[in-house]
């Protein structure tokens, strides 16, 4: 039995290591991806969501547009079940409805902000930012890639337990949050309404 | 005078002003806050102005600004960052020197112990909760909400707020609190302007506002706090506040008081000695008007326990008569070769002007003006303490004068000045005139004070303010960008118990709404924002239902929607729980943020065996206080007043004025009588109080024609004026056609108008109001006084001579 787990040990170790190779062979290929996202400086995107949810007996749908400008607003527009527009920037969030609008400030809202974070510094191509706030994963090469994402504070832990991102070249397919109680955010985006910068 | 006679009589002023130098040095307080100076408060409001002035927030709350100078932006950020440290820095010395009982530098954090409390009793915080709040078809109304509200990309963290309260109440208690808060920019939760590179903080000193001398250490400390953390040399510091403008009004009065009085009293050293030619003769003018100042000094401090600071420049003002007694005795010193004969000779005259004087400012004294009553009870008593001295001490101190001619006694010269006076035609015109003069300024002040008294006298007591425009500017700008309420106006709540005024806030609230609506105001900051009074919280719980009750209702909201009905036990558990709560009181908040917020808003004092409460309500962004003061009049709840400061202020100020006025009348009258008493004369008399009056008509009318309004300080003066004028009529009918008598009547009204002119025209030529209000007035009396006086004597001996 102690021989097993000395074995399993050396196992997991050998496995850490490859994983760690192949993680700085993979480096390189993160970074040109991030400098290809970086070149976008403006996108709008149809998507479409779902969400799985405890409290919810069957999935909720929704649709909408997500517009980027860079650097960093973020215009969320839900078109369906209801109208309403998210416009997120780097200190704040102001949800629109109808007439209504509300402004809630990021600097209130550290978790909030680490989370918007997970997507903007992806389309910024600031990989600086994003290690601030999660480990990364990343495998395949920049046309076609996957990022996991695994928040390193706690408290936002607490809340989300891992964001997976994947696409193809300078645009994102599908974005999905998996919350620490198991709830899962699907969200695909439909490019080819992307805008290309210089 | 016999040799023991003097020695008694020098002994005993020796001992009397030993006494009151020491009363004076050891034991005399000077008090600086306006406040004390004010009247005890005929009325409600004015009470509560007062104790606004000297207790409120307003006054002790220090706004400081830190901006940086340089015109790079390149490295904005950095620039930025210095400023966002410099400013942590600041906050936390200032925080850490005990000076304040709060510094931010940015929202107030949010405070987990406050959030935790306002959830616990959000069911009876909620302002929206009514008999349907908790009906099937409200919440099947809220659940539709919430699942729009589960498309937010943010639904991870919002969720789990959702099942414990699909209501919202939660959001609409915590948005009712952030109301009031200020809409400014932060970076990192510290304010900062990006745009003027600026970052702000407000400090709350810990001394009352009235405390002149506390808030200026408050001052120095924020200064000294700003140079020592100073991290770069384009770094600046701009301070504010309503305890700035106090010291800096303080400062400005006394610097240039003082810079008045040493030329004032450099001149009056000069011109006596050039008078005398003598050193002794120049200290023997000083001594009555130093002993009177001392003696009124000692006496005020001892009777009132401390003597405040105006009543010591005011006092010194109407004192300046007192100079002109060692001047008569001196002058006619010359003739008797003795100061005793001399002194026995003026007396009679000297005594009478200082009786009807006396009388003039006497009138101050039965008020209940404290500030008022004291300046009466000092100038009184420095002003027959002079007389006195004048009297006896004088004459024990110096047997004679040796005797020297001097330009202003020439006889060539009060010779002329009696030859002018006395052309016939010369006489008509100048006597017409003025009569005129004052006749239209006597219709005119009668028109003005029935019709439209605001032209004519001045009662904004901001236009009297020493405070530099500049200042204000500032003031202005700060508090607007800061949202820092208003400091000149505001609500007050006066009840039996805390729970009283809490419910007079709460009816209130649809007032101001309607003012906010109306567009006129912009928020308001009051203790029932926080905390509902317990009746209201216990309104609202005796709506909730039973959990059982909830339970089936909320069941049939969901049919239909996807949520999963067992999510929604916490909500179902949280309505049960506030079931059985107990209100919620200021001490359930003791130890959070709000706690703080709470105490500056409500106040509990014991008087004796009662015990009352009274609350503020906190305007901001008020335009027209006049609409507002309307509404609240017409709500109609007791004891709710709202309060203007300025206009309050202004309304004490017209009330000082009324009662000086009504009291001059009397004090008029008596005058006469007494002159007729003492000169056996009716005639006399009236040659005596005719140029009193018209120099006194003429020195109110001289600043009316530069433009200016009359305030208390022209009255004040005014009775200065009255003095003087006594003391010039008085000699000049003294005279009984004797040459030389004449001549030195002539010579001493010429040296003691000539140094009053120029002490109180060079208080003219000064900048701050309430100085040059003095100096105008009394400078203009003074000429006014001494040509009528001489116009009236001059007409009588025209009579004598005809005859």
């Amino acid at each position: 039995m102690i021989s097993g787990s000395v074995i399993n040990r050396l196992l997991l170790t050998g496995l850490l290591f490859i994983c760690f190779t192949v993680q700085i062979a993979r480096a390189g290929e993160l970074e040109s991806l991030m400098q290809l996202m970086a070149s976008v400086q403006h996108r709008i995107v149809h998507y479409k969501e779902e969400k799985q949810m405890e409290l919810l007996e069957i999935p909720l749908s929704s649709e909408g547009t997500l517009e980027y400008i860079a650097p960093n607003t973020l215009v969320r527009s839900v078109h369906r079940p209801s109208r309403v527009r998210y416009v997120i920037n780097s200190r704040q969030v102001i949800i629109e409805k109808g007439e209504k609008s509300r402004t809630l400030n990021l600097d209130d809202l550290p978790l909030v902000r680490a989370f918007v974070e997970s997507f903007r510094a992806m389309l910024a191509g600031d990989l600086t930012s994003l290690q601030a706030y999660y480990d990364i994963m990343f495998s395949g090469d920049r046309n076609q890639w996957q990022i996991t994402l695994y928040p390193t504070d706690k408290n936002l832990a607490a809340y989300v337990e891992k964001l997976q991102l994947s696409g193809t070249g300078d645009s994102i397919r599908l974005y999905i949050i998996e919350d620490s109680n198991g709830d899962l955010t699907r969200m695909t985006l439909y490019p080819g309404e992307a805008v290309v910068g210089e | 005078m016999s040799v023991r006679k003097s020695l008694l009589i020098r002994s005993s002023w020796f001992i009397l002003l030993t006494l009151a130098v020491l009363q004076v040095f050891i034991n005399t307080q000077i008090q600086t806050d306006i406040a004390s100076f004010m009247p005890a408060g005929r009325n409600d409001e004015q009470r509560q102005l007062l104790e606004e002035l000297q207790q409120g927030a307003a006054a002790s709350l220090w706004l400081i600004a830190i901006s940086d100078d340089t015109e790079s932006s390149a490295d904005g950020i950095s620039d930025g960052n210095r400023i966002l440290r410099m400013s942590q820095e600041i906050a936390q010395s200032l925080r850490d020197s005990g000076q304040f009982t709060s510094v931010l530098n940015g929202p107030a954090a949010s405070d987990d112990k406050l959030s935790e409390k306002l959830f616990r009793y959000r069911y009876l915080l909620d302002e929206s909760i009514n008999k349907d709040s908790f009906s099937v078809a409200e919440l099947r109304h809220a659940f539709q909400q919430q699942l729009e509200e589960l498309t937010s990309p943010f639904s991870s963290f919002s969720k789990s707020l959702l099942v414990s309260d699909p209501t919202s109440a939660m959001q609409r208690v915590t948005d009712s609190l952030q109301v009031s808060q200020s809409r400014l920019e932060t970076v990192n939760g510290i304010w900062y302007s990006s745009k003027e590179k600026r970052a702000l903080l407000i400090a709350n000193s810990k001394q009352a506002g009235s405390n002149i001398d506390g808030q200026e250490n408050a001052y120095k400390l924020i200064q000294s706090t700003f140079q020592q953390s100073k991290n770069s040399v384009s770094l600046s510091l701009l301070v504010s506040g309503s305890p700035l403008f106090a010291v800096a009004a303080r400062d400005r009065i006394r610097m240039e008081s003082r810079r008045l009085s040493i030329a004032g009293g450099v001149f009056m050293l000069v011109f006596m000695f050039i008078v005398f030619r003598s050193g002794t003769a120049v200290l023997l003018t000083m001594l009555p008007l130093a002993g009177g100042l001392l003696i009124a000094t000692a006496l005020v401090s001892l009777a009132y326990g401390s003597i405040h600071g105006i009543t010591l420049a005011f006092g010194i003002t109407l004192l300046g008569v007192a100079i002109d007694y060692p001047v008569h005795l001196l002058m006619h010193a010359k003739k008797e070769k003795s100061l005793q004969q001399a002194a026995v000779r003026i007396w009679p005259v000297l005594r009478l002007g200082v009786i009807t004087t006396a009388l003039g400012y006497g009138a101050m004294v039965w008020t209940d003006f404290n500030g008022l009553s004291q300046l009466g009870v000092f100038s009184l008593t420095g002003l027959i303490m002079a007389a006195l001295i004048t009297r006896t001490l004088l004459p024990a101190l110096k047997k004679e004068l040796p005797s020297h001619r001097t330009v202003l006694e020439s006889a060539v010269l009060s010779a002329k000045i009696r030859t002018w006076m006395r052309l016939p035609g010369l006489v008509l015109i100048i006597f017409l005139l003025a009569s005129l003069a004052s006749l239209f300024g006597l219709s005119s002040l009668i028109e003005h004070e029935s019709f439209m008294p605001e032209e004519f006298w001045s009662h904004d007591i901001a236009a009297l303010s020493p405070v530099p425009a500049e200042l204000v500017q500032r003031d202005r700008m700060l508090r607007s960008s800061l949202g820092v309420p208003e400091t000149t106006s505001l609500i007050r709540i006066e009840g039996n118990n805390v729970e009283d005024v809490l419910r007079k806030e709460e009816q209130l609230k649809p007032v101001l709404t309607e003012a906010i609506q109306n567009g006129y105001l912009s928020g308001t900051q009051s203790a029932a924002d926080l905390l509902p009074s317990v009746v209201t919280q216990q309104s609202r719980q005796s709506l909730l239902p039973d959990r059982e009750s909830l339970s089936i209702r909320m069941q049939d909201a969901l049919h239909g929607l996807p949520f999963r009905a067992e999510s929604f036990e916490p909500f179902l558990d949280g309505v049960n729980q506030t079931n059985s709560l107990k209100p919620m009181t200021i001490e359930d908040l003791q130890g959070t943020s709000a706690a703080a917020v709470l105490q500056s808003l409500l106040s509990t004092r014991k008087d004796a065996a009662l015990i009352s409460s009274s609350g503020v309500i906190r305007l901001t962004g008020l335009t027209d206080s006049k609409a507002l003061a309307k509404l609240v009049d017409e709500a109609d709840i007791s004891q709710v007043a709202f309060i203007n400061l300025r206009s309050s202020t202004n309304e004490l100020m017209l009330e000082f004025r009324r009662e000086m006025l009504s009291r001059i009348a009397w004090v008029a009258a008596v005058i006469m009588l007494v002159l007729i008493v003492g000169l056996r004369d009716i005639r006399r008399s009236l040659a005596v109080i005719g140029p009193v009056i018209l120099a006194v008509l003429c020195a109110a009318m001289v600043p009316l024609w530069l433009g200016e309004s009359l305030n208390i300080f022209h009255l004040v003066s005014l009775l200065l004026v009255t003095g003087l004028g006594l003391d010039y009529a008085l000699f000049i009918n003294s005279i009984h056609h004797q040459q030389d008598e004449a001549e030195i009547v002539t010579t001493s009204l010429v040296i003691c108008s000539i140094s009053s002119f120029v002490v109180f025209a060079m208080l003219a030529l000064s900048r701050i109001p309430v100085l040059h209000a003095i100096g105008v007035t009394v400078a203009s009396g003074v000429v006014a006084a001494f040509v009528f006086s001489w116009l009236f004597a001059a007409t009588k001996e025209l009579e004598i001579i005809k005859q």
